[in-house]
């Protein structure tokens, strides 16, 4: 019997997954210097009446937390996958009837069908939780920019504040645009993963069985599937 | 069913209750053939190894062999192949994962293949040494037919080296270039 190599499928798994994590931890970190960046505002412009608003921060804090979690749900389900898979090859080099008694037990298919399935969910929920977020941050960004166009008319009214207002409005062009920019490549490369999985997921849908069994089982199957129509129909 | 039908279904015309029912018919008979194959020693040191390895994932080989010699044996089911043959009941055979006329089904096609032999007065299923012979080789190619899926997958993902597809170049049985030749299928 043969074991199919797969060292390279979770390899590239969880290099993948390391991408996208990078991208989000980026991501926070800019997150959690905007917020320390809006409290020293906040306490500077608040006795002028300037008040910061905060836009979507409650958001910006949930879309963080879910996506956080989910990435470390679908990094320990790879981990502990590939762990699997290492334990099995380990199990046939010290015995290979062992291997084979526990293939039958547990299925290496099943547990990796169960892997893909729930992998393809958490991508699909990233992808779409994070197109709300790069969305709202592509709106902020835009509205800096008028704001920042009509800025001649504030500088007239408080001029003795110049400074501040431009480095107020290009803090948040910078953190606007960084986060528009990292929100886009972490949809695109959660919707890429959902996409290259549903196509998986399609494979699995189609009738393997015909394709890939053999004769004798493929007979058995299809008889057995046979007299299941036929009792459903009477 | 459409695609995205089938991304939130089992993609199954079964519509009895009970976990076998999600399954389809070669999951339904590779579970049966296990369990009449079933080698009662080997299967309980198959899972101390399991236990031990996810315990210890750093030991060597060599390590977890003398691992699974000092744990204690955990026995699961006992099969008396003192006379030649096994047998088991029904209800032992359908356990609480197959629903009466899926059982009826699968009987009636394997004593038809024989794969084993109903004893009516005893109300049993007994197989002979042929019997379990051919229940292993069936199993086999299950097994078989399984890396072959998973080989498919890695290759939608694409995340495989694999240049070529297995069921072009080459027939279940014979080895390939993209597994690891052994004598135990995962």
């Amino acid at each position: 019997m043969d074991i199919p190599k797969l060292d390279h499928t979770f390899r590239t798994m969880l290099q993948d997954l390391r991408f996208g994590t990078w991208v989000w931890a980026i991501h926070t970190a800019t997150v959690v210097l905007w917020l320390i960046n809006y409290y020293f505002e906040y306490s500077f412009l608040r006795g002028d009446g300037l008040a910061p608003t905060r836009p979507g921060l409650l958001n910006v804090i949930a879309l963080s937390i879910l996506n956080v979690g989910v990435l470390y749900y679908l990094w320990t389900r790879i981990k502990s996958s590939s762990i699997d898979y290492a334990a099995r090859i380990k199990m046939v080099a010290v015995s290979s009837k062992l291997g084979d008694i526990y293939s039958t037990t547990r299925p290496l298919l099943l547990a990796l069908e169960e892997l893909f399935d729930k992998t393809l969910f958490a991508f699909a929920s990233v992808c779409i939780s994070s197109l709300v977020g790069a969305l709202g941050y592509t709106v902020l960004l835009f509205g800096t920019l008028m704001e920042i166009s009509n800025l001649t008319d504030i500088l007239a009214r408080y001029g003795g504040m110049a400074s501040t207002i431009d480095a107020f409005w290009i803090k948040r062009l910078i953190f606007y645009g960084v986060n528009s920019i990292l929100l886009w490549i972490f949809v695109t490369w959660s919707g890429l993963g959902s996409q290259r999985f549903y196509r998986m997921h399609e494979y699995r849908a189609q009738d393997y069985e015909t394709e890939i069994l053999l004769p004798r089982i493929r007979e058995f199957a299809e008889e057995l599937e046979t007299e299941e129509n036929v009792q459903a129909l009477s | 069913m459409s695609k995205v039908g089938q991304l939130f279904s089992e993609g199954s015309s079964e519509h009895c209750s009970g976990d076998m029912t999600k399954r389809s018919w070669v999951e339904k008979m590779r579970i049966v053939l296990q369990a009449v194959t079933y080698d009662e020693g080997e299967q309980d040191k198959a899972l101390r190894l399991w236990e031990l390895s996810k315990k210890y994932p750093d030991a060597s080989v060599d390590q977890l062999k003398k691992l699974i010699e000092e744990s204690p044996v955990m026995p699961r089911r006992n099969v008396d192949d003192s006379l030649g043959t096994r047998v088991f009941s029904r209800d032992e055979l359908k356990a609480s994962t197959m629903s009466g006329s899926e059982f009826k089904r699968l009987n009636s096609i394997f004593q038809e293949m024989g794969v084993w032999i109903e004893d009516k007065k005893e109300q049993a299923i007994v197989l002979t040494p042929e019997n379990v012979q051919l229940a292993k080789g069936l199993l086999d190619e299950i097994a078989t037919a399984e890396n072959l899926r998973i080989i498919k997958m890695a290759e939608k993902l694409g995340h495989s080296r694999f240049s070529r597809t297995p069921l072009e170049q080459k027939k279940p049985s014979e080895s390939t270039s993209s597994t690891i030749k052994t004598s135990g299928g995962l």
